[in-house]
């Protein structure tokens, strides 16, 4: 299990620092941030200035070798937008990033669970064919415009919640709800197809001609047998809420890394950028690695593997 | 009986709303909500980020420009005299503090301009509104002397876009992100990607404004900016989009002082030849155009400048539309061997302004319809930003690029300056008798033979250097909500919102 545990972190650490060797190189493809920080009038010496105070000046492969050095002490040098660590500035985000994710992560799963099971416990019904017709639909909507139609419904006619911010308990519906519903929807048709299995085989078939309850059978053993797809699904949409905390943070203002990340990419904020890089590469390989991990506690066989 | 969870639904709006009731704006607090965020709050940097909501109320300047006037007028300054060509003195007024306690003399407004101007350590941003090097002394306790490398007769209107920060709180050689001024209102906060809070202060040396807390937060869509006064949490939104705006005295239109226009790289071919850029302003169709698609937020114009500047000539009239006048032109020069069918590149900034897409997309099918080969290119700021000046513009091919422009000086230097005198930034002309008419207006003192000698230069620019084509002059429309009341100005958008002209309804 140790070895296991190793390879996968390994093969993660490898994955992060590919992750943030391309997010240096690409960023500085964008050009050269002075642009930016400097107004329409700027002289030359400004620019030169300007470029010497930010190390912009040194030779590419230099400011890499230098980037590489700092990253080992986890120094992404100071944010220019916010004029502060960047380090500081991704980390601070993380946290409001991390509670919206793991509520709409539960929610996701709640929803999926209830209503991809009872749509397998009575497959091709009329039931079923509502809740697949309903999951497909909301699938299928962009999530920006979920957003936008829930503050006009919700906050702007109905005056239920907040259009946007933080303030108040109210001002987490629609964020949540932004987040979390759409991935539902593939959700629940991938608890569908893994309980349909699971309560087809042979085990299931033999507990019921022994009189067991098709409710037990189904939450106690059948959903544990349909668990691996699940996790693999789940795991990955997990890895997409992080990075739909881009949209929350555009039409909500949700604070986060989301928000910092497009804050870093429209200032061309490269110390800023590649900490929120670094750390959100970070979080989605830890959340890999913890799939992995829960694989191995659900199947003894990928243990063995 | 059978249970029903719907028994329960009429019990939601109650939750949320006793959730969400701390959100909405109460007292003589406002919350004002705007589109985009300061990337830096540091006083000396207020001129390149939006963060109109400081400069003014927290740091001040010496000088005022009238919004409605465009006249220089006394604020941290009482009064100023020129001292030979190069040389300004300022008597200060007395009985001012900073909001920290430091007394505003000669010798802190002496340090504030040194910060800004002379400390290459944190390449201030305000730094290039002012033409001019500057070295300041101090002659007495209330009075400084401003001297200048060049004649500087518009030096007082330059400073009132110097803000001046307190030397006891303000780090000299670094930038700040907790700003400490003159200004009404402290700066108490600054949540990046949230918002900035200012409280009033109880020792302001002005007269006391109406609002005492202000939040400003920061919304990108501009939907939500207008549903968030719509709803009572916010008091004030700008920018809104027109289909936004209410048609009561809740929505206010007003002058941005800013200029839509489309700068021709005028070295290169085709566009080296006078009528081939003749023919691009003749087919665009900027009254269709701009009526129609920019609806309340912009009207035609024929000036590279706003009309409350005074290069702006009242009854200057292109010609008009031309679409078979342009074909014509097109024809001509094609005859005498010009590649016109040369690709050109239109470089246009994504979200320059409301319904900046969809007006670029409209002219690049009038000059297509022309018979210009054209092509869009719709890109980020920074990558906008390469091409606007000039240093970076590619000298290879032709290029047009969709430029906005605010002046709320008053003067037609900073725009001239900048857009066409062949040293400027971001000027693609290299006519040296256009310079020269650029720099005889700089010097002139007179307003009456500066708005003259700039009438000239701006004659000269539109007919025959005809490097620039202007397009449209922009509006900005604003939603207040039924708590309060303010006039929006030509400074509303690009230079300052002044908080203490916020009066409740």
């Amino acid at each position: 299990m140790k070895s296991f545990i190793g390879r996968r972190l390994a093969s993660g650490l490898i994955t992060l620092f590919g992750i943030v060797v391309v997010a240096f190189f690409l960023a500085r493809l964008t050009g050269n941030p002075a642009l930016l920080y400097l107004p329409e009038g700027a002289t030359e010496e400004m620019f030169v200035e300007f470029n010497r105070q930010n190390g912009y000046d040194r030779p590419l492969i230099v400011q890499f070798i230098s980037f590489l050095g700092d990253l080992l002490r986890l120094d992404f040098g100071r944010s220019a937008s916010q004029q502060r660590p960047a380090a500081q500035a991704a980390l601070e985000a993380m946290p409001p990033t991390f509670v919206i994710v793991a509520m709409a992560l539960f929610i996701m799963m709640a929803i999926s669970l209830v209503f991809g099971s009872i749509a397998a416990l009575h497959p091709f019904s009329r039931t079923d064919k509502t809740i697949t017709f309903l999951s497909l639909g909301v699938s299928s909507v962009p999530d920006f415009w979920l957003g936008l139609v829930g503050i006009l419904v919700f906050a702007v006619h109905l005056r239920w919640v907040p259009t946007s911010g933080q303030g108040s308990a109210a001002a987490w519906i629609l964020p949540l709800i932004t987040l979390s519903i759409p991935p539902s929807g593939t959700m629940i048709q991938i608890v569908r197809g893994a309980m349909i299995e699971a309560l087809g085989s042979g085990y299931v078939q033999n507990a019921r001609a022994r009189g067991y309850g098709l409710s037990r059978l189904a939450f106690r053993h059948a959903l544990r047998n349909a668990a691996l797809p699940i996790i693999t699904v789940a795991g990955d949409r997990a890895a997409h809420l992080i990075n739909g905390t881009i949209i929350i943070s555009t039409i909500f203002a949700w604070p986060g890394i989301g928000a910092v990340l497009i804050q870093a990419v429209i200032t061309r904020d490269f110390a800023l950028l590649q900490a929120c890089v670094f750390f959100t590469g970070l979080a989605i390989i830890t959340l890999n690695l913890l799939i992995d991990i829960a694989y191995a506690f659900v199947d003894p066989r990928v243990r063995v593997s | 009986m059978k249970f029903s969870y719907l028994r329960f639904a009429p019990l939601i709006p109650a939750f949320c709303l006793g959730l969400g009731t701390s959100a909405f704006a109460q007292d003589r607090d406002i919350v004002v909500v705007v589109g985009n965020e300061p990337t830096t709050v540091d006083p000396c940097d207020l001129e390149a980020a939006p963060a109109l909501v400081l400069a003014g109320n927290v740091v001040q300047t010496l000088t005022d420009i009238n919004p409605i006037t465009s006249d220089v007028e006394p604020l941290l300054a009482a009064s100023w005299e020129q001292d030979g060509d190069m040389a300004w003195i300022f008597t200060l007024n007395e009985g001012i503090t900073f909001s920290d306690g430091a007394v505003f003399d000669a010798e802190a407004a002496a340090w504030g301009i040194n910060r800004a101007m002379n400390t290459p350590e944190i390449t201030c941003s305000d730094q290039a509104k002012v033409a001019e090097e500057v070295s300041v002394s101090v002659i007495g306790p209330m009075t400084i002397r401003l001297e200048t490398n060049i004649p500087a007769p518009a030096l007082p209107r330059e400073l009132a876009y110097l803000h001046l920060s307190s030397p006891l709180s303000t780090p000299a050689t670094e930038k700040t992100a907790m700003p400490v001024g003159t200004g009404a209102y402290t700066f108490d906060e600054w949540t990046p990607g949230q918002s900035i809070t200012l409280s009033l202060r109880d020792d302001y040396w002005g007269e006391t404004p109406a609002v005492e807390n202000v939040t400003i937060l920061f919304r990108a869509e501009p939907s939500v900016r207008a549903q968030m006064v719509e709803t009572g949490e916010a008091d004030m939104a700008y920018p809104i989009p027109p289909q936004f705006a209410t048609d009561d005295d809740r929505t206010k239109q007003f002058p941005i002082s800013s200029v839509f226009f489309i700068r021709l790289s005028n070295t290169i071919a085709p566009l080296d030849d006078i009528r081939v850029r003749q023919a691009l302003r003749m087919a665009i169709d900027k009254t269709t155009g701009v009526e129609v698609l920019l609806n309340r937020t912009g009207v035609p114009t024929d000036n590279a400048v706003a009309s409350s500047i005074n290069a702006f000539i009242p009854d200057y009239a292109e010609s008009g539309f031309d679409l078979e006048g342009a074909r014509a032109l097109l024809a001509e020069a094609a005859a005498d061997g010009v590649p016109v069918d040369t690709e050109i590149e239109f470089v246009a900034m994504i979200n320059q302004f409301t319904g900046s897409a969809e007006l670029q997309q409209y002219i690049t099918q009038n000059l297509q319809d022309a018979g210009f080969n054209i092509n869009l290119q719709i890109v980020d700021g920074a990558s906008w930003a390469e091409v606007l000046f000039t240093r970076s513009t590619p000298t290879d091919r032709p290029v047009i690029l969709a430029s906005k422009n605010g002046n709320t000086t008053g003067d037609g230097s900073p725009t001239f300056t900048s857009y066409a005198d062949m040293n400027g930034c971001c000027a693609s002309s290299q006519d040296p008798v256009l310079a020269g008419l650029i720099d005889a207006a700089r010097q002139q003192a007179d307003p009456e033979a500066r708005r003259d000698a700039w009438h000239e230069a701006a004659t000269y620019l539109y007919t025959t250097d005809l490097s620039i084509v202007p397009v449209a002059e922009l509006r900005g429309l604003m939603l207040l909500s039924d708590r309060i009341d303010y006039e929006p100005n030509g400074q509303t958008e690009d230079m300052q919102l002044k908080l203490q002209e916020i009066s409740f309804r």
